[in-house]
């Protein structure tokens, strides 16, 4: 779910260090909470991005998200291939999902990035599928709950 | 049942949030002004918002990422003199006439289950559906594959021809279409309940796919979706619904609302994006990114 090599920012963001160059994607949670994602917005290479800011976004049926940075630098490349198909950061978040690779400012930010552990604690959830599922099952309880509802009293 | 655990509007512990009612505004002053609250309330400046409004002239609003084809027939906007305007939100064309558009702005933190997103539709819906309730409107929320013949991908351009599980039906017909955006633990929710529906009106603006015949288009989007004013009985005006809304947000959600105006420094925000942004042709008409 959340891989330990990684380092990971409350945005929901996960960043891989690979020499001078770090790749960034979405994290799993991020990923499912969204939903099927239908649509990513992604910057071009040369960008400055800055650390907790917004440096795209991902649209899915429920909503647009900001994509939040993890740290501050320079686009080296984005992730075409998930410009066409960008349902593959629900598939494959950590991998082939990656968003861009970014060369990092000296003060990126790295060292206040969170660990596996440290991530899954902030999130409060364990397994994203788990909350998921329970959160369909309380919807259903809603609306079960909401039938019984009368509101002739108030009128 | 949890209706008894949350706290209402006669509690002195209820969440205080902001009323607007705006005045009707053209499409870019709506947008703007949506965009300007989620900035204030970022910022810390002001509390949860809802705001009721209305467009004039009339408008069609697209997704965020909507790309521009043959299925909006901009000729047919221009010629009635209605607006376009390019929301900070995702989803498809609505087009806003005879309507009761609401914003929700509040923090993640204001709403019972808002860091989830289907927790925050739910809390909010949950104002909505209540306010319905006062009309003797029944709604609940929509499921994606769920929605009887409704959820036909029959004219996949016009929001109001699906209905997905964020969305409020009543007996399988989409009565509030919502859509929402987030950035950094804000949320911005708004969304369209039809008073009433003109098909004629409808199509010509959003005809959708040019492949099916005119009538089969309108009996899909007639089973699709349906004005609060048919599921009431009698004509429903704006006033009427908004005080419904009202009293809905302060029975679900149990917030107290209190009637207040725009900050001026939203006023100069919204200002600033109606220039930069929700006017600017750069913006309504820009290429959607691949997909």
């Amino acid at each position: 779910m959340y891989p330990e090599e990684l380092r990971y920012h409350e945005g929901h963001a996960w960043v891989r260090e690979d020499g001078e160059e770090l790749t960034i994607g979405v994290t799993m949670y991020a990923a499912d909470e969204m939903g099927e994602i239908i649509f990513a917005e992604l910057p071009e290479e040369g960008t400055e991005i800055e650390r907790d800011e917004a440096y795209g976004s991902i649209e899915s049926a429920k909503a647009v998200e900001d994509l939040i940075a993890p740290v501050a630098g320079t686009v080296v490349r984005r992730n075409e291939a998930v410009l066409d198909a960008p349902e593959t950061i629900n598939e494959d978040p950590y991998t082939d999902g990656w968003l861009i690779v970014v060369r990092a400012d000296e003060d990126a930010g790295l060292d206040s990035l969170l660990t596996a552990e440290e991530y899954r604690a902030h999130v409060g959830a364990p397994e994203a599928e788990e909350e998921a599922e329970e959160e369909e099952e309380e919807q259903e309880e809603d609306i079960e709950e909401d039938e019984d509802l009368s509101y002739d009293e108030d009128e | 049942m949890s209706d008894a655990a949350e706290p209402t509007a006669l509690s002195q512990s209820a969440p205080v949030w902001r009323l607007i009612l705006s005045e009707p505004s053209d499409a870019a002053g709506n947008m703007a002004v949506d965009e300007a609250i989620f900035r204030a309330r970022a910022e810390g400046l002001v509390p949860p918002t809802l705001r009721l409004y209305r467009w004039h002239p009339p408008a069609v609003s697209l997704g965020r990422f909507q790309a521009l084809d043959e299925r909006i027939n901009l000729d047919a906007v221009a010629r009635r003199g209605y607006g376009i305007v390019r929301r900070p939100t995702g989803g498809r064309a609505i087009l806003h006439s005879d309507e009761l558009t609401y914003s929700v702005v509040v923090r993640e933190t204001d709403l019972a289950g808002g860091e989830t997103l289907m927790g925050s539709y739910r809390t909010i819906s949950r104002g909505i559906e209540a306010g319905l309730a006062y009309l003797g409107v029944r709604v609940s929320l929509g499921a994606e594959r769920d929605t009887g013949p409704a959820c036909e991908k029959a004219l996949p351009t016009i929001c109001f021809a699906k209905a997905a599980r964020c969305d409020l039906v009543a007996a399988g017909r989409k009565v509030v279409g919502s859509a929402q955006t987030r950035s950094r633990g804000v949320i911005l929710q708004h969304g369209s309940i039809p008073l009433t529906i003109d098909l004629d009106d409808l199509l010509a603006v959003l005809p959708g796919p040019s492949d099916q015949p005119l009538e089969e288009r309108r009996r899909k989007v007639s089973l699709a979706a349906v004005g609060v004013a048919e599921l009431v009985g009698r004509p429903v005006s704006f006033d009427e619904l908004a005080g419904a809304i009202r009293l809905g947000f302060a029975r679900r959600p149990g917030v107290r609302l209190c009637e207040g105006p725009l900050l001026p420094q939203e006023e100069r925000w919204a200002a600033e994006l109606v220039a930069a942004k929700y006017a600017n042709a750069e913006w309504t008409y820009r290429a959607p990114p691949r997909s």
